[in-house]
């Protein structure tokens, strides 16, 4: 199983998603553009750019769900005691 | 840059990029882009020691866990390197132990008890910080981190990589801190926020980690956390 880079870029205070774009398998280039992102959007303190790799975007969206913009969290309401 | 890159060099670049950001030094444009490329060049030679742990941790994760969710590498953020410097005085970048991380989530205690056998006896751990019982901080993060070495291609040095284990129940905690944090606009992660909500998330955590260990709470932590939730109920209601 390959490893899949995946670069997120996500909206802070709109909490959204803007992007998961997919860097394939070479880790190299992956980072490069990981960097190259960073600078780009240096200046938005409203976006959060994180390289992100696993064996598929599937993995990634359980891995770090809150970049995915899931529906609110159930966590307040199931996290009682009794 | 990569593979001459000093310790020295990677240290003094994270000091003044720890400065700048705390407003304590000025570094022009061009000063700074000098420092930043050296974290970025740091940073690059932690990505394929990353990149080698995840094939043997998502064999090993396949067979123990319940509940099928394969592991994930991450490079840290450069924002979040240069503000962790900042934050902790006198912290050395070339020391930071996770800069690059790979994360997997079993589910329960037994399974990451099963997971950090088995890596331990494969893998050479050189430091661990076992958050379970006691939360990283004062947050209420918990996990159980590995560090292992793993060469770099490029530079041919060994660079850290943090492997951190989390339950199902430590994982949703951590990954509703995020999102709390993102919509209220608070550095929760850091223990930063109203001290309620601080307070909450301090105490959720001990709720969950009582859950998944069996461990009874007291009447008196009860009453505690059931008071506590209803005066934070507000910073969870949605109103659309």
């Amino acid at each position: 199983m390959s490893l899949l880079h995946f670069l997120i870029l996500y909206n802070t205070t709109t909490q959204e998603l803007i992007e998961a774009r997919p860097l394939g398998e070479d880790t190299a280039l992956a980072t490069a553009a990981y960097a190259a992102a960073e600078r780009e959007c240096r200046h938005r303190k409203d976006i959060e750019i994180v390289l992100i790799g696993a064996d598929s975007l599937d993995t990634i969206r359980q891995t770090h769900p809150h970049y995915f913009g899931a529906p609110a969290s159930d966590f307040f309401e199931t996290t009682v005691i009794g | 840059m990569a593979a001459e890159l000093s310790k020295t060099r990677v240290n003094k670049a994270g000091e003044r990029a720890a400065a700048w950001w705390q407003d304590t030094t000025t570094l022009t444009d061009e000063e700074l882009w000098m420092e930043v490329l050296v974290i970025e060049a740091w940073r690059q030679q932690h990505a394929y020691p990353m990149a080698l742990c995840l094939p043997a941790l998502r064999k090993w994760v396949a067979r123990i866990s319940s509940v099928g969710i394969s592991p994930a590498q991450r490079l840290k953020r450069m924002p979040r390197i240069i503000a962790k410097l900042a934050r902790h005085d006198g912290m050395k970048l070339a020391r930071m132990q996770d800069v690059g991380g790979a994360r997997a989530v079993l589910g329960g205690p037994l399974e990451v008890d099963a997971l950090a056998a088995r890596i331990s006896q494969h893998w050479s751990i050189i430091r661990s910080s076992d958050y379970r019982d006691r939360p990283s901080g004062d947050t209420g993060y918990r996990a159980l981190h590995l560090m292992v070495e793993k060469q770099d291609r490029e530079s041919g040095q060994l660079r850290v990589v943090e492997i951190q284990l989390r339950t199902q129940g430590q994982h949703r905690w951590a990954e509703e801190i995020e999102r709390a944090a993102d919509r209220l606009q608070f550095l929760l992660k850091d223990g930063l926020g109203p001290p309620d909500l601080v307070d909450y998330f301090r105490k959720a955590s001990e709720v969950i980690h009582m859950q998944e260990n069996q461990i009874a709470p007291t009447a008196r932590f009860a009453s505690n956390y059931d008071r506590l939730r209803r005066q934070v109920r507000k910073y969870f209601v949605t109103t659309d």
